[in-house]
């Protein structure tokens, strides 16, 4: 699959990485990639299933600082050492990997992505091709999370649907998929469900 | 392959017949029992027939706590996966996948697919291959379910042993009926001699719709002759009969009264007293003896025939009843039986009449039995004559039997004709075309004789228990027989077909008619000439 031939920015930097799931910080805070998002970081593509902001140092912690203005704006404007004191990551299972020519393959990267490397958002045509297969939905029904990483995952194939021509087939589709590998376990099958509605 | 796949074979055996689960898009609702599927394994393919359609939860607890599908995302996901569709099938031939094994045709199943063979409708081509083309052994009696495909029955094979025809009364019997006698006539494969209780068959059939169809006699005119029991019944219907049948007292022999023991009521007593008459007066004279100086005999009389007086009145007041048929004479100005034999014999077909009878149990079993069992002896004696080198074997007789459980119940069946017939198979050349609405009623022995059988819808549990009597499969069959259509639908089984099939059967109509042509005469020979040299050559 095409991963996109123009360069486009990068929206972060590998600061943790394991075979399974690596972390990334975000260029800016407050802004990480959308829950479910595709990135590829190195030869590792991604699924987003976990963010946080929380302070630089583990020492200060944030403390509330709104008391009497009228709007969050506000705190920020006032506080411009915020922006600096705080960091946002993001957390992505790792869900396949990309060959160097444009191609991904739903494996697992030989290795994990170097750290300080870029992270990028797949494209809306990587996304498509990706999602063609269904060898993926494994991966994330493992995820670490439970109920948040099944949350990661509708929100992958919602998001992945809007690159689809049929976007409720393609939907049907992943519930047809998602059926018999949750047999036993109806409630999280309708959760699921649920979470990705058209 | 560009059919339409339906599923997987999941599991199941060769007994009990094989599990296949539904491809979520197909629809269950589109499939039916009765309707033949292709199993595609890995040498060959098995042509299996749809005996239950079932629905499957792969979670118990959905049972339970039904998904939310009045949403339809849910319904739709659901639909095949956690929730699916499930076939029983039954394999009943394997084709051969490879070009060796294609002339052989169709086989038997000895074996099953593996697990995961796809499934597929059957083609136009697989049913043709199965059935064979229409030819000169086989017509076509009609078409699977949903299919454009014609079914044919082996005409040859269909007379060589005898024949059921159940239904409940309405579904379609006669004209069935009449289709495999039409056939049979054009096909040249058996002389066929109908005992027409109902007078349907010769001249025209009157279905409860008002609706007219033609008997035998307006399709095949010289081919087939009418007899009649009752001239003017047959006159006010507007046949001309070519022979109006009387039976002499010196016809009727003591057993033709063993079996009508029932239907006059005649004790076994009364049954030996008529033995005992034979024996003294002749066996063709004891009727006439006693019809004519039966009353008023001394008790010194009856004490040396060896009977007791209450004995002899009781049977002389029930055989009054035989006075009372007007066919029954004292002595027959034209013998029947020879002119029938004639007609028998040269291959012509007969349809029997019975006129105004058409209730009347004593004359069907006395007519019925009289003739046969005259026919019957003349064709052993042609068949072993023919055996020890002299003259050549009678052609096959069917002979056709309405309200045959008359005739075949298990209280008479071992004693009439019809028994023997049924229980000799072709050994003299005769069998039988059992027509009835009650199989139930038919004794179990001569059911099971029935190599061939075309059912149509029957409700009573029992009649479906006797129909399927000593069929492999009956499980299975038995739910595809209640489930068939009221009218113009049959399960067809047996020994002139290769598999059992349901079929909708074809009309019986102009059309059939004109497809029919000119008779083959039985037993070889040409057909008869359309016209005769006088029309074609007038002075």
């Amino acid at each position: 699959m095409a991963l996109g031939t123009a360069r486009p920015s990068p929206i972060g930097e590998v600061v943790a990485a394991e075979t399974a799931r690596f972390t990334a910080e975000c260029y800016e805070v407050h802004c990480p990639p959308p829950l479910g998002s595709l990135v590829r970081a190195g030869e590792a593509l991604g699924v987003v299933f976990r963010a946080e902001t929380a302070g630089l140092e583990p020492g200060r912690v944030p403390i509330a600082r709104g008391r009497g203005y009228a709007r969050e704006e506000d705190v920020y404007r006032e506080n411009p050492q915020l922006a600096k004191l705080l960091r946002t990551t993001f957390e992505s299972l790792a869900v396949g990997s990309w060959d160097g020519q444009g191609l991904a393959i739903p494996r697992l990267p030989p290795a994990p992505p170097r750290l300080h490397g870029f992270v990028y958002l797949c494209p809306p045509e990587a996304v498509r091709a990706f999602t063609a297969s269904w060898d993926f939905l494994d991966r994330l029904l493992a995820g670490p999370l439970g109920e948040a990483s099944d949350q990661a995952l509708a929100a992958c194939l919602r998001a992945a649907s809007a690159t689809h021509p049929d976007s409720r087939a393609f939907l049907v589709a992943a519930g047809k998929e998602l059926a018999p590998r949750l047999r036993g376990d109806l409630p999280r099958l309708t959760a699921l469900l649920r979470g990705m509605r058209p | 392959m560009t059919q339409e796949r339906l599923g997987l074979v999941v599991g199941g055996s060769l007994t009990r017949g094989l599990e296949i689960k539904l491809d979520p898009g197909v629809s269950i609702e589109n499939m039916a029992v009765g309707r033949y599927i292709v199993l595609q394994g890995e040498r060959r393919r098995f042509l299996a027939m749809v005996t239950d359609v079932s629905l499957g939860a792969m979670d118990p607890a959905l049972a339970l706590a039904p998904p939310e599908v009045s949403d339809p995302f849910f319904a739709e996901v659901m639909r095949g996966t956690a929730t699916y569709g499930k076939l029983q099938v039954m394999p009943m031939l394997a084709i051969g996948g490879d070009v060796a094994a294609l002339p052989a045709g169709p086989q038997p199943v000895k074996t099953v697919p593996a697990h995961f063979a796809e499934a597929y409708a059957a083609s136009q081509a697989d049913m043709e291959l199965v059935f064979g083309p229409e030819d000169e052994r086989r017509m076509v009696i009609g078409s699977p379910l949903d299919m454009e495909v014609k079914v044919c029955l082996d005409l040859e094979r269909l007379a060589e042993r005898s024949t059921g025809v159940f239904g409940k009364t309405g579904t379609g019997k006669t004209y069935l009926t009449l289709l495999l006698l039409a056939g049979l006539i054009q096909k040249g494969k058996a002389v066929n001699l109908v005992f027409d209780m109902h007078n349907d068959y010769g001249w025209q059939v009157s279905a409860e719709h008002g609706r007219r169809a033609k008997g035998l006699k307006q399709l095949f005119s010289s081919q087939v002759a009418v007899f009649t029991l009752d001239e003017e019944s047959s006159r006010r219907r507007g046949i001309s009969p070519d022979f109006v049948v009387e039976l002499g007292y010196d016809e009727i022999e003591p057993e033709d009264m063993a079996l009508l023991a029932e239907a006059l009521n005649l004790t076994p007593l009364a049954v030996d007293a008529v033995y005992a008459l034979a024996r003294r007066f002749g066996r063709s004279r004891w009727l006439k003896w006693l019809l004519e100086e039966g009353e008023g005999q001394t008790p010194e009389t009856l004490a040396s025939l060896n009977i007791a007086e209450g004995t002899f009145q009781a049977l002389t007041r029930r055989l009054e009843r035989l006075r009372r048929l007007p066919f029954l004479v004292e002595k027959a100005a034209r013998p029947a039986l020879p002119e029938l034999l004639q007609y028998l014999e040269s291959g012509r077909h007969v349809v029997l009449e019975f006129g105004r009878y058409d209730r009347d149990d004593v004359a069907h079993i006395l007519v019925a039995n009289v003739l046969a069992r005259r026919i019957h002896d003349r064709w052993r004696a042609r068949c072993e004559a023919a055996r020890g080198g002299g003259g050549s074997e009678p052609p096959i007789l069917v002979l056709t039997l309405e309200e045959a459980h008359k005739l075949l119940s298990p209280q008479v069946a071992r004693q009439t004709i019809f028994g023997t017939i049924a229980r000799e198979m072709r050994k003299f050349r005769v069998t039988l075309l059992v027509v009835d609405q009650r199989p139930s009623g038919i004794d179990g022995e001569i059911m099971s004789q029935l190599a061939t059988r075309l059912l149509c819808l029957l409700d009573s549990e029992e009649d479906i228990e006797a129909a399927l009597a000593g069929v492999p499969g009956k499980g299975e069959l038995r739910t595809v027989l209640s489930r068939l259509e009221s009218r113009q639908q049959a399960l067809l089984l047996g020994h002139a077909l290769p598999v059992p099939v349901v079929v909708r059967t074809r009309d019986y109509d102009e059309e059939f008619y004109r497809s029919l042509g000119p008779a083959r005469r039985a037993g070889g020979g040409p057909p008869e000439p359309e016209v005769t040299i006088e029309e074609l050559f007038p002075e």
